[in-house]
């Protein structure tokens, strides 16, 4: 009886630190995981007006100890000449995650993943994602468009930022 | 009486000192009940696949290096220039789809034989377990060579992980280690795929081998006792025979197989581009199931149905009650299975005969028409060339008169050097620069101003009259594009033919 207790005690010195290692993702110590901040994504004027466009911007994002450049893709529609008539979205599909294409043949957006569909605003259509896809925050500054890059918790109707 | 105690007869040096003879007798000559079958050498074949899994993950683990700078690198490298390199990563790759066939295979036997009555729950249920461990191993290896495939296929596999009701995104954070696919996300992974799956594998097959050497190996449910008391031999040498010998034919299969098809390594991965996220093939009926469920019912599809099939599996010895190892006399327990196999077999012959990939899509980047660049736009590039490069690397490019001092400076101008170096390579040379002469520009010039550089240099391979003797040439600064989808676009063509270069490079004066 006594060994047991000894045995599990020392169970217990052991098992103890490693949860709680092993649990370091709730713990982060560095802050956000990338600069909610602004990023450049081009020229507002080279992109034309009408149909959407895949650009890139980068972040930097701080992935535990490791800090980098991250580069992100999102759609851009330019519905007229105006400042404000741009639409941004996140091509990450609200479903599990599958980079989201624009088929300007079907005038839809299509997941490649399992087959979910959304209409030329971003508008869920079809199929399994649980909501429309996820427009991004973005404004222009001296003719250059920025965008704020987020990530939204897969798989619910609600629209939940995932805080990184 | 002799004085002289008698040495007792101890089977010579090695086997008074360590057993050895014993330890063999109990591990070979386990009698086998009805005789040695070729319908039982899966349970082996399992065990000499995971063998073959450790030796050859070991031997890539050697150099493969855990990071999202180096995992893919490494991994190239290991295909390219690795002596065997690609073969034995075939081996290590296909051999997992091996291992889950003969874990399909394994599962059915047992299933039909009725191996997993009473007194066998247990070792049925391990089997369960290690069939969960395997299934693991395959997705936690996948990402490791963080390839596109890899990447947005685990993207997908984590965003499956987060619909689990209550945990999910705990789970999630966890496995992934951070707040998005990263660094930590492929040390973790790693971890578990060489270490915590692995290990977690050995020890429940060594508790599954023992408790099957415990109840004996399941008979066959026609003979009678007596038959099979007459038949019965030894696992050696019988037995051991025709395990070998499947073992070897497998090997010899697996080895053809590889040699023709070597495991694929897709581009690296690059989270802003589009690409169309597929799993294995064994993981293609649950990717084909996801797509009925639609809005709102997705964790039906991701969580309930795979869990309550795992857990019926799982718990499947205590839920057949009937005693019966016949099929014949096993009507419900026949037709679940039958149901269960046709449903998985068509789910993934249908995913995959029907799932039209998408190309491409249509629109990208946009590509606005070519402007010309406007002369104070050249003139910085050039200004840029002659302030920072042209002091060592000559005005014209050729290491002019510093070459002879500096021998390792190399000559824009030839032609070899510039196919032998890509756009992504000059880039990077003059970002991080190289040791111990080349500086290092990434802190003092921009991304745009060293892209702007890089074609720079390209035109210096560029002969400035098609005819003419390539002498130096003067660089095509008039080509120089100017937006950024141009600077990419352009140098591609330089590399693909000088022509075809030269063409592009004049049609956008
Ligand atoms: S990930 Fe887009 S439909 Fe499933």
């Amino acid at each position: 009886m006594a060994t047991s207790a000894v045995v599990v005690l020392m169970g217990a010195c052991v098992a103890a630190p490693a949860v709680g290692y092993i649990l370091a993702p709730f713990f982060r110590r560095r802050g956000k995981g990338f600069e909610a901040g602004f990023e450049d994504v081009g020229a507002v004027d080279d992109v034309p007006i009408g149909a959407w466009h895949l650009l890139s911007l980068e972040l930097i994002e701080q992935n535990g100890w490791d800090k980098r450049r991250v580069t992100q893709s999102v759609w851009i529609r330019r519905r007229g000449p105006a400042d404000s008539d741009i639409d941004v979205l996140s091509p990450i599909c609200p479903h599990l995650c599958c980079h989201l294409n624009w088929r300007p043949d079907a005038s839809k957006f299509i997941c490649p993943c399992h087959g979910g569909t959304f209409n030329s605003d971003g508008n869920y259509l079809s199929g399994p994602p649980p909501r429309s896809m996820d427009p991004l925050e973005h404004r222009v500054e001296s003719g250059r468009l920025l965008v704020r890059w987020q990530d939204f918790k897969n798989g619910v109707p609600e629209r939940i930022p995932v805080l990184a | 009486m002799s004085t002289t105690p008698q040495q007792p007869d101890d089977g010579g040096f090695w086997e008074s000192r360590t057993g050895w003879r014993r330890l063999k007798e109990s591990l070979l000559l386990e009698p086998l009940v009805g005789g040695s079958r070729w319908a039982s050498v899966f349970g082996s074949l399992l065990l000499f696949m995971f063998l073959l899994q450790v030796i050859t993950g070991i031997l890539l683990t050697m150099n493969y290096a855990p990071s999202v700078e180096t995992a893919w690198k490494s991994v190239s490298f290991i295909d390219r220039e690795v002596p065997f390199g690609r073969f034995i990563r075939a081996l290590h790759y296909w051999g997992a789809s091996a291992m889950i066939v003969l874990l399909l295979v394994h599962i059915i036997q047992t299933f039909v034989w009725g191996a997993y009555k009473r007194p066998r729950e247990l070792t049925w249920m391990l089997g369960v377990l290690l069939l969960f461990c395997t299934l693991g191993l395959a997705f936690s290896g996948y990402v490791l060579p963080w390839d596109e495939a890899a990447y947005w296929a685990t993207k997908v596999g984590l965003g499956i992980v987060a619909t689990v009701p209550l945990v999910g995104d705990y789970l999630r954070t966890l496995l992934q280690g951070g707040p998005d696919l990263g660094n930590l996300t492929l040390t973790r992974f790693f971890t578990l795929h060489a270490f915590v799956l692995p290990i977690a594998v050995a020890l429940l097959a060594v508790v599954h081998l023992y408790l099957f050497r415990l109840h004996g190996v399941t008979p066959p449910w026609w003979k009678s006792p007596a038959q099979l008391e007459a038949a019965k031999e030894p696992f050696w040498p019988g037995q051991a025979w025709k395990d070998t010998v499947a073992a070897l034919l497998l090997m010899l299969a697996l080895a053809v197989w590889c040699y023709y098809w070597p495991a694929p390594l897709r581009a690296e991965a690059d989270p802003a581009k589009p690409y169309e996220a597929r799993p294995e093939w064994y993981f293609m009926s649950l990717f084909q199931l996801l797509k009925y469920f639609p809005s709102g019912y997705e964790v039906f599809g991701t969580f309930v149905l795979p869990s309550l099939f795992f857990l019926l599996l799982f718990f499947w010895p205590l839920l057949d009650r009937n005693p019966a190892r016949n099929p014949r006399q096993r009507p419900v327990a026949m037709s679940l299975l039958t149901l269960g196999s046709t449903g998985l077999v068509s789910l993934t012959v249908f995913a995959i005969t029907t799932d039209t990939r998408m190309r491409e899509p249509a629109t990208t980047v946009p590509r606005p028409p070519p402007v010309a660049a406007g002369a104070h736009q050249k003139l910085q590039v050039a200004k840029l060339f002659s302030q920072n490069c042209a002091a060592c690397h000559g005005d014209d490019g050729t290491g002019g008169t510093v070459r002879a001092g500096m021998p390792s400076i190399p000559d824009f101008a030839s032609l070899p050097w510039q196919a032998s170096h890509s756009d992504t390579a000059i880039e990077h040379l003059i970002q991080k620069g190289k040791p111990p002469l080349m500086p290092a520009f990434g802190e003092k010039l921009s991304q745009e101003q060293i892209r702007g550089l890089t074609l720079f240099i390209r035109a210096f391979g560029i002969p400035a009259r098609p005819a003419q003797a390539p002498a130096k040439p003067a660089p095509a600064v008039d080509a120089l594009p100017t937006s950024r989808h141009d600077a990419r676009a352009a140098p591609l063509a330089v590399r693909s033919s000088e022509e075809d270069a030269r063409s592009l490079l004049l049609s956008t004066k």
